[in-house]
């Protein structure tokens, strides 16, 4: 009984005289079960995603310390002086991102029309200089600085001499429907701590999809530099603490196993064919594993996170 | 192994060419996801059109291929809209 169970199987994989020698996934009736096994496994993560145990969910090991110590990193590659941390605009920041959860809305201005700025006055940072870099869904901190860093717009912020500070918010939360860790980096600079002469307001100003700066002097009065260390991200309890996977995680397994598994079979009945001299009225293997090897490298290019 | 595509050299380069610039594009666009799931449909349907091209001209063109090289690109898309919807 076993031993048919495990033949049945392995022809699947393997050509055999029962499968008119070639491995039954790679009929047309086998690769019909195969994008049925993805979409059903597709269902069944997003299912256990939606459950209201979480079982699921979204997990990420993106620490305020780490963006602070690889954004500094950048910096210092590019000749620069690391930002120190600010917890006034870590306020902001945090705002900002209480702000982006409780409209839910993924901008970097609201639906009600509030900008970046309105939250370092908010949070009572003068600025000369502000800046905003956001991101979310990033399962690891480097994925999410890294993406910053490919992106114009936002490298612009990251590697900027006109600020001296930081500060950063990492906020679990619910955005448009999906459980997600918000990350909001705030950048600025107050003029070395004595605030220039009240200047005009200017409107916000955003480059593209990216990072907006906003170079303009505002309405300022002197207040002297505030920095401390990075307060650890807390994670707030609940419902994340039933998390167990990452969404993204198990479905990019899932498409490596499979993209893998298929070069493996193609390579093996390739082989097979060659040295039984077979000739078979069949697609070609060297050209489905080319296909499919362009669908795995995307399938690893692909960023689970997004960036304005 | 090889003697398929020694065989037929320019249907594997221009398949070669086409899988090279996807991946070009698919690089340069890795931080757009809408981008690159219009990008893996189309590079699907060029595969399946490479198919139906390279079959027919060495003759050996039937339904049955059409539909192994349809299946093998619609597995392609589903599972990279899979990562990315």
């Amino acid at each position: 009984m076993l031993v048919d169970v495990v033949s049945h199987v392995f022809r699947w994989f393997t050509p055999h005289k029962n499968n008119n020698f070639r491995a039954k996934i790679l009929h047309n009736s086998g690769l019909v079960v195969l994008i049925g096994i993805v979409l059903g496994v597709n269902l069944f993560v997003r299912l256990l995603d939606n459950t209201s145990l979480h079982i699921l969910g979204f997990t990420s090991s993106v620490t305020i310390d780490e963006v602070v110590s690889l954004t500094n990193e950048k910096r210092v590659s590019a000749g620069l002086q690391p930002l120190s941390y600010n917890s006034t605009l870590a306020d902001a920041a945090r705002r900002k991102a209480a702000n982006m959860l409780a409209e839910n809305y993924w901008a970097h201005n609201s639906p009600s029309g509030i900008s970046p700025w309105h939250w370092f006055q908010q949070a009572g940072y003068k600025y000369t200089h502000a800046g905003e870099n956001l991101a979310k869904d990033f399962a690891s901190t480097d994925r999410m600085v890294e993406a910053w860093m490919n992106s114009p717009t936002h490298r612009e912020n990251i590697v900027s001499d006109k600020f001296d500070e930081i500060g950063i918010a990492v906020v679990p939360g619910n955005l448009l429907g999906e459980d997600t860790v918000l990350v909001v980096q705030l950048f600025g600079s107050t003029g070395g701590g004595a605030i220039p002469e009240v200047a005009e307001v200017k409107e916000v100003k955003e480059k593209g999809e990216g990072g907006a700066v906003e170079t303009e002097p505002v309405i300022a009065q002197a207040k002297p530099l505030e920095s401390s260390t990075p307060a650890p991200t807390v994670l707030p309890e609940g419902d994340y603490s039933l998390i167990k996977y990452n969404e993204f995680d198990v479905k990019r397994i899932a498409s490596l196993v499979t993209t893998a598994l298929m070069i493996l079979v193609l390579i093996g009945d390739l082989a097979f064919a060659e040295s039984r001299r077979l000739s078979r009225r069949v697609g070609k293997n060297w050209a489905h594993i080319i296909f499919i090897n362009v669908i795995l490298i995307l399938t690893t290019i692909v960023n689970a996170g997004s960036i304005i | 192994m090889l003697s398929d595509i020694a065989k037929n050299k320019v249907d594997y380069s221009i398949l070669a060419l086409i899988s090279g610039c996807f991946v070009v594009y698919f690089l340069a666009q890795k931080l757009n996801p809408n981008n690159l799931l219009i990008g893996s449909v189309i590079y699907a349907f060029s595969y399946l059109l490479w198919g139906v091209w390279h079959h027919l001209r060495s003759k050996t063109l039937s339904l049955r291929i059409v539909l192994e090289y349809f299946l093998v690109s619609t597995l392609a898309v589903i599972i990279v809209a899979t990562l990315l919807l």
